[in-house]
């Protein structure tokens, strides 16, 4: 039977929503750390819906015998690297009998869309258990751009460890400003370099120090510094994560884990390590059960190292960057 | 033990053929249609030491206990679309046993160098039977670009097929520049569409539009056509012998024999589609291809391009190598902190 593939509407809400539930449904079989809400067709429509009113918002969905069998729903930006298109983890879903082809013709009419209007960066969020549909989007030339990825506390073993010698391992204060701010420039340079490249534009990078500073003073922050000679030599932070209405990675009792840096000189000293058992221990000790976190997979410092402490991928950011020639360069 | 990056010397390359040479005997294991004299040291160290004549290559090799582990050589050119950067079949080897992670590594050392002179394409070919590669270069953010495939004409079951109605079938020859030229359209239109985008030149089309009209007189090509009411509406055109000595055919030279002829390009105008007519044109030609006693046909298709990545499979043919490609913000060049 033909498939029918038609411009997203605010009436096709309630079919998107009964599909994603079914979608976090087969997830959650892989992944029981996901949250189990999400499995409710009305808290699955009210994350769609959620996607739907944002005012920059396009989308598709394939019906077959009049039903829907697939939807994507995208919304775009401007970064300040480039003019974006997002698809976020509630933005897609397909019946579990449809071939992911589906999501590739979904996503071809709605990366048109984008290119039309000037977006040429496309990134769409994909659950890590639906391997069929990250390499069908491989086969477009989808890479693999960050890793979300979640620790289960209840299971975890956190072994005693020692601090470095000569380094202090403590919490950081109101009055450490100056020392998170010393450290705002690590991740974004590493972002830049091989193999990532990613830009941060001059402009910014007064916005992070000031953004990394007020970390200390923050109450929903738990902060720990790395200090040697009263230099800052490495931080980490916790916050926690809250259950919102498109969050499908967030369930109760959920802490997010950031900013976690060692400036160049002090790595292989093991300081990342004691300040992330540290800080985990600590989030365990209030009650947390899954820790969330999130990294740049070409960023090889840091896939190479926050899989050693036990967290499980849960989902993915793929890109595509089209060559924004293609808005004059092409036959018609 | 620690492992030493260095950049890539003309007295590295009898090492790097020995671990091409390796790694093509697995290849062969799972794709035996590859040929199969690149399992020779000696073979694979020329297709390196040929890589490495190039002006513009660079390239790097990983060392533990002084003994080579892995390498890398890419080569760059300017296409009319981007400065780009590429890794050739034989521009990469790891030893048995070692981790994705040094490739990776490498990588980011070939791609430095690249980026740095504003080659912000960066594409690599890799076999398709290198699993752990291509996972390796997804994760640092390489997509599919291009899958090139085989098909193994001597079990190959062709079917009888009518001509569709109305239609003629025929080789095309001296005087169908026109005709062949007409259809040209169909690839760069499909080219340029979602979800590839690729740009093409107004003057790139032109030549594009040329090169499909030569091949009416070109015995280097067998190509068929169809013909309605006197207006071609499809083509496909196979290639008996490669441009330039296999040897030299950077893309080729390692899925090709001399037993092998390449499936160059197909077109179909969209307003006759479905009704069999590249089906029809394909089958002839591969009909004919056996009966001149080639063994194996080598075709290649956009993976973005799902008309073609939908069509191709269905012949038999099996993916041999892919092209893996990543593209780098330009604005690095100015904004990295």
């Amino acid at each position: 039977m033909k498939i029918n593939c038609l411009p997203f509407t605010n009436e096709m809400v309630s079919d998107a929503g009964r599909l994603l539930a079914k979608r976090h449904k087969r997830n959650r079989e892989q992944l029981p750390w996901l949250p189990a809400r999400f499995e409710d067709p009305e808290v699955a429509a009210k994350a769609v819906e959620v996607l739907w009113k944002e005012k920059s918002k396009s989308g598709y969905a394939a019906f077959r015998d009049g039903q829907m069998v697939a939807y994507l729903i995208g919304e775009t930006t401007t970064d300040p690297w480039g003019r974006a298109g997002y698809v976020y983890l509630p933005g897609y879903a397909a019946a579990e009998s449809e071939s992911p082809r589906m999501i590739q013709d979904l996503y071809t009419l709605l990366g048109d869309d984008w290119v039309k209007r000037g977006y040429f960066d496309h990134y769409l969020y994909l659950s890590a258990a639906d391997a069929d549909v990250i390499a069908a989007l491989f086969d477009l030339g989808f890479g693999k751009e960050r890793v979300d990825a979640l620790m289960d506390f209840r299971s975890l073993t956190i072994p005693d460890v020692e601090e470095p010698a000569g380094v202090t391992i403590r919490r950081a204060v109101s009055g450490d400003n100056a020392h998170l701010g010393s450290l705002s420039n690590v991740i974004f340079r590493a972002l830049g370099k091989a193999p990532y490249w990613h830009p941060t534009v001059p402009e910014d990078w007064d916005d992070l120090h000031d953004g990394w500073s007020e970390l200390a003073d923050d109450k929903e922050w738990t902060v720990w510094l790395a200090l040697e000679n009263e230099e800052a030599l490495g931080t980490i932070g916790f916050r926690p994560e809250l259950e919102e209405d498109t969050q499908m990675l967030a369930s109760p009792q959920t802490i997010y884990l950031s900013v976690a840096a060692t400036k160049p000189q002090a790595r292989g000293r093991g300081i990342n390590t004691v300040l992330t058992w540290r800080g985990l221990e600590q989030v365990r000790q209030e009650g947390y059960e899954i820790c969330y976190t999130n990294w740049i997979s070409p960023n090889l410092l840091a896939s190479r190292f926050w899989p050693r402490f036990g967290f499980k991928d849960v989902a993915y950011r793929l890109a595509k960057k089209v060559n924004p020639m293609i808005a004059w360069a092409k036959d018609e | 033990m620690k492992i030493e990056y260095l950049p890539f010397t003309k007295e590295m390359i009898p090492e790097a053929g020995q671990l091409l040479a390796k790694r093509h005997i697995c290849n062969r294991q799972v794709l035996p249609l590859l040929p199969v004299r690149y399992e020779e040291a000696e073979d694979a160290s020329n297709a390196v030491e040929n890589l490495w004549q190039s002006q513009l290559r660079n390239g790097y090799a990983a060392f533990r206990n002084g003994e080579m582990l892995a390498y890398l050589i890419g080569d760059f050119e300017n296409q009319s679309w981007a400065r780009s950067g590429y890794v050739y079949l034989p521009g990469y080897a790891l030893a048995g046993g070692e981790s994705v992670a040094v490739l990776q590594d490498l990588y980011a050392l070939l791609g430095e160098d690249w980026v740095r002179r504003g080659i912000f394409s960066h594409n690599l070919y890799i076999s398709a039977a290198d699993n752990d590669v291509i996972q390796g270069l997804f994760t640092i953010g390489f997509g599919q670009e291009r899958v090139d495939a085989l098909l193994d004409l001597r079990t190959l079951e062709i079917p009888r097929l009518d001509e569709p109605e109305g239609m003629i079938i025929r080789r095309a020859g001296r005087g169908d520049e026109d005709y062949l030229g007409s259809v040209a359209y169909v690839m760069t239109n499909a080219l340029s569409s979602a979800p590839y985008w690729l740009p093409l030149t107004p003057e790139s089309t032109s030549a594009w539009k040329e090169r499909w009209a030569s091949r009416a007189d070109d015995e280097e090509w067998m190509v068929w056509m169809a013909l309605e009411k006197d207006k071609a509406v499809g083509t496909v055109a196979f290639l008996f012998q490669h441009p330039t000595p296999l040897e030299q055919d950077a893309e080729a030279q390692m899925l090709a024999s001399a037993i092998t002829l390449t499936l160059g390009t197909a077109a179909t105008r969209p307003e006759v589609r479905g009704r069999g007519i590249a089906n029809i044109l394909t089958w002839r030609g591969l009909e004919q291809a056996r009966k001149d006693e080639f063994d194996v046909c080598l075709v290649n298709w956009i993976g973005p391009n799902l008309l073609a990545s939908r069509y191709w499979p269905r012949f038999g043919f099996q993916p041999a190598a892919y092209r893996l490609s990543k593209q780098i913000n330009p604005m690095i060049a100015w904004a990295k902190g």
